[in-house]
């Protein structure tokens, strides 16, 4: 949670600074005096100004609050549900037919305990009854005068559920106890052969992760790749629509490319920061409040770390949508464009989910977590497995920042070309040329 | 205080958009630029604030070279307009205001002032797509006065507008001009040019062909007389005369062109021999006349 805190006071403080450097002066108006000027009198930076337009601008559209609800909504679902969930554990429903001994009902009880599953056990006069009642899906098991089970529908091999697990569990165990009793164990002692006390395991390290990690590292996948494309996708619209009705003639003529540039990036990305912020603290709030182990033990770190590589992410790509959306100006030529840049996106979202099922890291997991273009995906998930340690975390971070400052000369150099050139959709390669000529300031 | 265009060149492949093309917009008065489409008034507007890169050539303003800080003192109309659709008026109005330099509170008084000036004080809440045509005009007039530029530079400022929406363009640009800011506008209404301009330029192909006062350049070239005669049907009176040709004649007007040589009195004395004088005029040339000669 602190880093949380720090990274967004970080950019607070860096929009500050920004604001106070840039900061231009009145045009005729008798400059600053050492009094502070009055707020309403106060000339606003030019950076600042486009960033406060484009927090304006998102956080009043309708499409932006009901979104923000349709998935702070999700996003509690995702967190209550399986709280809920766990509490109203089924109930087993077992048949028994013919002749059963007590320790055959207890070992029903006993399997079920072990699945956290309670059991009922129900007798019948007769097999054609209980199978009825199996049709009906009344009941779960069939037991046969202890002798063999019988089932709705057939297992396979690879069936987790809790009626298979059980199942499983309960024909193992009575066949263990038909066999003891063949051999001549009395009965009084197969009852204590069935429930051994079981050996101590003791560790010389702690499991990697727990299976809330496994969750936290599964939904800040999913937010990091939605809200990226969301917000990767509003820059270049902004873009687009800036170039296409004109507006960036107006604006040039009072502001240099690269400050309006840095404006929609700073602008865009505050209000994603603050939207993914509400997300993770509705979540954690609401984790805490219904008591999910979302928030015990150091789950809660994962999601922090998760949010800062969501900034970092943020603060890589912005650059490349913003870049790109200068080369085009019509919406329908917005696909060709964006595709290019969704492909990394997309592989690095798909590539982590190998990571996730993984007990090692892979070795193109281990590179990838170190490519800027992946990183915000591979890296929160190999450390909230635990398959990484602080100080990797630490230098993939820096490695993305360091390419954040190439990509965002590089996006500045790309939209200072081709924002001005209309008519037609601009090639990538004819910006690129060396003799291409910049704008002037 | 001068804007001035300098040698400016510019070629889009085989296109030379502009050629070399020179002149001065005194500040103080409504400056007209005229040509044909495609003659390269829309570039060498957009070169003013540094949205078109050159080849050679430079646009200054008094005397030296126009940088961010000078074009935060301009006020620009693009051709195509440019205003964001979906944002309301008044927000984005401050917005552009602010973006020129001036605080919060220039902002909201100048967004005021210039819509209450322009009639659609109402509107401010309004988005601007939900405005008429003629009345996103006004607003994007207003977005290149809001900072009290020093130089206003409009291209096509009139196109899309009523009358009454020229009448108010025409006395904003006069009284601005007054306020001794540089106004310099283009436009393909000759008629309407020549009632608001002291000065034109006229570039055709990327070159200057005329450049001048307004009143000068419709003096200028040979003298015409328009002069009617009772009596007279045809001009009659006038033929033969050395020098003297009739170019028309219409409901017992005579239109006649003169060479430099021929005196107007003697001409005068002859016309009066034919018949009592019922009129007898020096007529100017229509701006529109300038206009086709130096295009042609």
């Amino acid at each position: 949670m602190t880093a949380g805190l720090i990274a967004l006071a970080a950019v607070l403080l860096g929009i500050r600074i920004w604001r106070h450097r840039y900061a231009h002066k009145t045009v005729g108006a008798p400059s600053e005096g050492p009094e502070r000027p009055e707020r309403e009198g106060r000339v606003r930076g030019d950076i600042e100004l486009i960033a406060r337009r484009e927090v304006h601008e998102r956080v009043s559209t309708r499409v932006f609050r009901i979104g923000t609800i349709i998935v702070l909504l999700g996003v509690a679902a995702a967190v209550v549900v399986p709280v809920i969930h766990k509490g109203q554990t089924p109930i087993g429903h077992v048949a028994v037919v013919g002749r059963t001994s007590v320790l055959v009902r207890a070992t029903l009880h006993a399997a079920g305990e072990e699945l956290a599953v309670p059991v009922r056990i129900t007798d019948y006069r007769s097999l054609a009854a209980a199978d009825r009642a199996l049709e009906a899906g009344r009941i779960d098991l069939v037991v046969v005068d202890s002798s063999f089970l019988v089932v709705k529908q057939g297992f396979t091999a690879t069936d987790t559920s809790s009626l298979a697990l059980y199942t499983e569990s309960v024909s193992r165990s009575l066949g263990v106890e038909l066999a003891l009793e063949k051999a001549g164990i009395p009965a009084s002692h197969i009852g204590a052969l069935m429930s051994p006390a079981p050996l101590a395991i003791t560790s010389l390290k702690p499991a990697r992760h727990t299976s809330a990690n496994l969750l936290t590292a599964l939904y800040a996948l999913i937010l990091t790749y939605v809200l990226l494309t969301q917000y990767g996708t509003w820059l270049l619209m902004g873009v687009v629509e800036e170039k296409s009705n004109r507006v960036v003639e107006v604006l040039l003529s009072a502001v240099s490319p690269l400050r309006l540039l840095v404006g929609k990036v700073i602008g865009i990305g505050l209000v994603a920061l603050a939207q993914a912020a509400t997300i993770v603290a509705v979540a954690l709030a609401l984790a805490a409040a219904v008591g999910s182990n979302l928030v015990k033990g150091t789950a809660p770190v994962p999601v922090v770390v998760g949010l800062v590589w969501l900034v970092l992410g943020y603060a890589f790509y912005c650059w490349l949508y913003a870049g790109i959306g200068s080369l085009v100006e019509r919406q329908e030529q917005v696909q060709s464009v964006a595709f290019p840049v969704q492909l990394p996106l997309l592989f690095g979202y798909i590539i982590s989910f190998t990571a996730l099922g993984a007990s090692s890291p892979s070795l193109l997991n281990q590179v990838l977590a170190y490519l800027p273009p992946t990183a915000p995906f591979v890296m929160p998930v190999l450390f909230a497995l635990g398959q990484v340690a602080w100080w990797q975390v630490v230098v993939s971070g820096l490695i993305t920042a360091a390419s954040t400052v190439g990509m965002a000369r590089l996006a500045g150099t790309i939209y200072g070309r081709a924002i001005l050139r209309t008519g037609r959709r601009v090639k990538l390669k004819e910006v690129l040329r060396r003799q291409a000529r910049p704008l002037a300031a | 205080m001068s804007l001035e265009f300098v040698g400016l060149r510019r070629r889009y492949g085989e296109v030379l958009a502009l050629d070399d093309l020179s002149f001065t917009v005194p500040s103080g008065q409504v400056f007209g630029f005229l040509g044909p489409n495609g003659a390269g008034k829309t570039t060498a507007m957009r070169a003013v604030f540094g949205l078109v890169d050159l080849d050679a050539g430079a646009v200054r303003w008094e005397g030296a070279a126009i940088g961010l800080a000078e074009r935060r003192r301009f006020g620009y109309m693009p051709e195509e307009r440019g205003l964001y659709p979906g944002m309301q008026i008044q927000r984005q109005l401050e917005y552009i205001c602010e973006l020129h330099g001036r605080s919060v509170n220039d902002a909201r008084r100048a967004t005021t002032h210039w819509l209450e000036r322009l009639g659609i004080p109402e509107r401010a809440p309004d988005k601007l797509e939900s405005l008429s045509l003629g009345n996103q005009q006004r607003v994007q007039l207003a977005a290149a006065l809001i900072h009290a530029p020093e130089l206003l530079v409009l291209d096509e400022p009139f196109a899309g507008l009523d009358p009454v929406g020229i009448d108010e363009v025409t006395a904003i640009l006069a009284e601005q001009a007054r306020e001794g800011r540089g106004v310099l506008f283009s436009s393909h209404q000759l008629d309407l040019v020549e009632d608001i301009c002291e000065s034109v330029v006229i570039i055709d192909k990327g070159r200057l062909v005329v450049a001048g006062i307004l009143d000068e350049l419709e003096r200028m070239g040979s003298r015409r007389l328009v002069v009617k005669v009772e009596g007279d049907r045809d001009g009659a009176w006038a033929r033969g005369i050395p020098g003297v040709t009739i170019s028309r004649t219409e409901a017992g007007e005579s239109r006649l062109v003169l060479d430099d040589g021929v005196d107007s009195q003697a001409l005068l004395a002859t016309a009066m021999a034919a018949g009592p004088v019922l009129r007898f005029d020096f007529e100017r040339r229509r701006l529109s006349e300038v206009f086709r000669e130096a295009v042609r």
